[in-house]
């Protein structure tokens, strides 16, 4: 409610923005945007005309022979190690300290991976965590955009820290929770607040490092994170669809 | 979505940037297609797009089609369309020809008949009301305007856009842009001070000084 005032031009603007933005957006709808538009091009390229046979052999065999010679110069996928290492702390020095752990540890555990065809089975994943995060297992799988399945499930340590990492994917779409016990002291910068945003009394942080894009808040001793290449508003969307559970379900440390 | 992939032909001159003057744009050059461009310059509209639909629709579903549609065109069309023009005010010129592609089967917009009982029952009062009003009452009130005015109002008191810009939007005059935005914030007004006076809540500034 609002204070009494007389609804003039700019007022009822005000309000009527406010009201519409108010209006919350489907979560999943960016990426059914980009889905369909996918699957035009592919459409497009399937339907393009078609070439005399023997162009089509020609064609085929050459590109047979560049993706043998690909896989014999690539293979393995993976980068090396010390390339991942360079790789995560180039990118890493973009984000301010706090926020490298949880993009670190996405970039390791999630970005250099090999994943299988399908998505392991909720038994399975579950059983690769602790099971004082079980219950948090439960709410990323619940809130996670539409389309998307947890294929990763695990726990690492990294630098004196303890990591629980869940990855969920749809398509080549990655995106992180990772949930990192937090030393003493330890608070997200100021500056990284996200104005005006709270939900359960969690306050949420916001950056980036080139197109990854890190939401998190603090909870019981843990620093909570979501990253993805999503855009930044929906990323942040996620974080908080799930905070208020992931927060509830945390053991306390 | 079948219907609206069916009908996506008919819209092709139509979506064609360069023959498009939103923004004040006259002469497009072609450019190559860039997918990171459509990602800086379209997507992060995706949001008000979504908004607006919703309430000039009324249903969420259809707005979800409705701009799926619009991305997929513009991106369709994209390569046309020049780095640093509006790409806002030609998203959404898009958005409502898409809505206007499905006015027939599924347009809420009332008939004129409408619109003018409308004015004749609404555009009396001029007190000034308070702001004891929530977003669901406004967009109540917002719903129940005409269509056309509700576009008008939308696109220039919540979108921004310029009188220029809404009128190439909707593909009409200026003057009719204003006429209808003049009605359509005074029949706005009108109502929200209904809801207030139901609520029991209205007290006009004398009032509320004594």
């Amino acid at each position: 409610m609002m204070p009494d005032q007389p609804l003039d031009l700019e007022n009822m603007k005000r309000l009527l923005k406010r009201a519409m933005e108010s209006q919350p957006v489907p979560a999943d709808l960016e990426a059914r945007v980009r889905n369909r538009i996918r699957e035009s091009e592919q459409a497009a390229a399937v339907s393009k005309p078609f070439w005399p046979r023997w162009q089509v052999v020609a064609f085929t065999m050459a590109g047979a022979a560049a993706v043998a010679a690909a896989v014999a110069l690539f293979v393995p996928a993976l980068p090396s190690n010390s390339d991942q290492r360079n790789y995560i702390a180039r990118v890493s020095a973009q984000a301010s300290y706090l926020m490298r752990v949880g993009l670190g540890d996405h970039i390791h555990c999630a970005i250099f991976r090999k994943y299988p065809k399908a998505a392991p089975a909720t038994k399975t994943l579950k059983a690769a965590l602790p099971a004082a995060y079980s219950g948090a297992f439960d709410v990323v799988q619940k809130n996670v955009p539409s389309g998307f399945r947890p294929y990763v499930s695990h726990q690492c340590r990294y630098d004196g820290r303890q990591f629980v990492h869940l990855v969920v994917k749809k398509d080549d779409q990655l995106l992180s929770v990772v949930v990192a016990t937090r030393k003493e002291g330890e608070s997200f910068p100021a500056s990284q607040l996200v104005p005006g945003l709270r939900q359960a009394g969690l306050s949420f942080y916001q950056d980036r490092a080139e197109d990854y894009q890190i939401a998190a808040f603090e909870a019981k001793g843990h620093l909570v994170y979501v990253i993805s290449r999503m855009p930044a508003e929906r990323n942040l969307q996620v974080m908080v669809a799930m905070a208020q559970g992931l927060q509830e379900s945390l053991p306390n440390l | 979505m079948e219907r609206i992939m069916q009908v996506s032909g008919a819209m092709d001159n139509w979506l064609d940037p360069a023959q498009s003057n939103v923004g004040g744009q006259e002469t497009l050059v072609n450019v190559p297609m860039n997918r990171d461009r459509f990602e800086v310059e379209a997507m992060p509209h995706l949001n008000d797009l979504f908004r607006t639909a919703s309430r000039v629709l009324g249903e969420r579903s259809r707005a979800e089609d409705v701009v799926q549609e619009v991305f997929l065109q513009a991106w369709k069309s994209f390569d046309r369309f020049e780095p640093g023009t509006n790409c806002r005010a030609w998203l959404f010129k898009i958005l409502f020809h898409c809505m206007n592609h499905h006015r027939r089967k599924w347009y809420r917009f009332p008939l004129l008949r409408e619109k003018e009982e409308f004015l004749e029952a609404n555009l009396t009062s001029v007190e000034p009301i308070p702001e004891h009003l929530t977003d669901e009452d406004i967009l109540a009130a917002l719903d129940r305007l005409p269509g056309d005015y509700r576009a008008v109002v939308m696109l220039v008191d919540v979108e921004e856009f310029t009188y220029k810009e809404a009128a190439e939007i909707l593909g009409i005059p200026i003057g009719t842009v204003m006429s209808r935005l003049s009605r359509g914030r005074k029949g706005l007004r009108d109502l929200l001070e209904t809801v207030a006076k139901e609520y029991g809540l209205n007290r006009a500034p004398k009032e509320s000084r004594r």
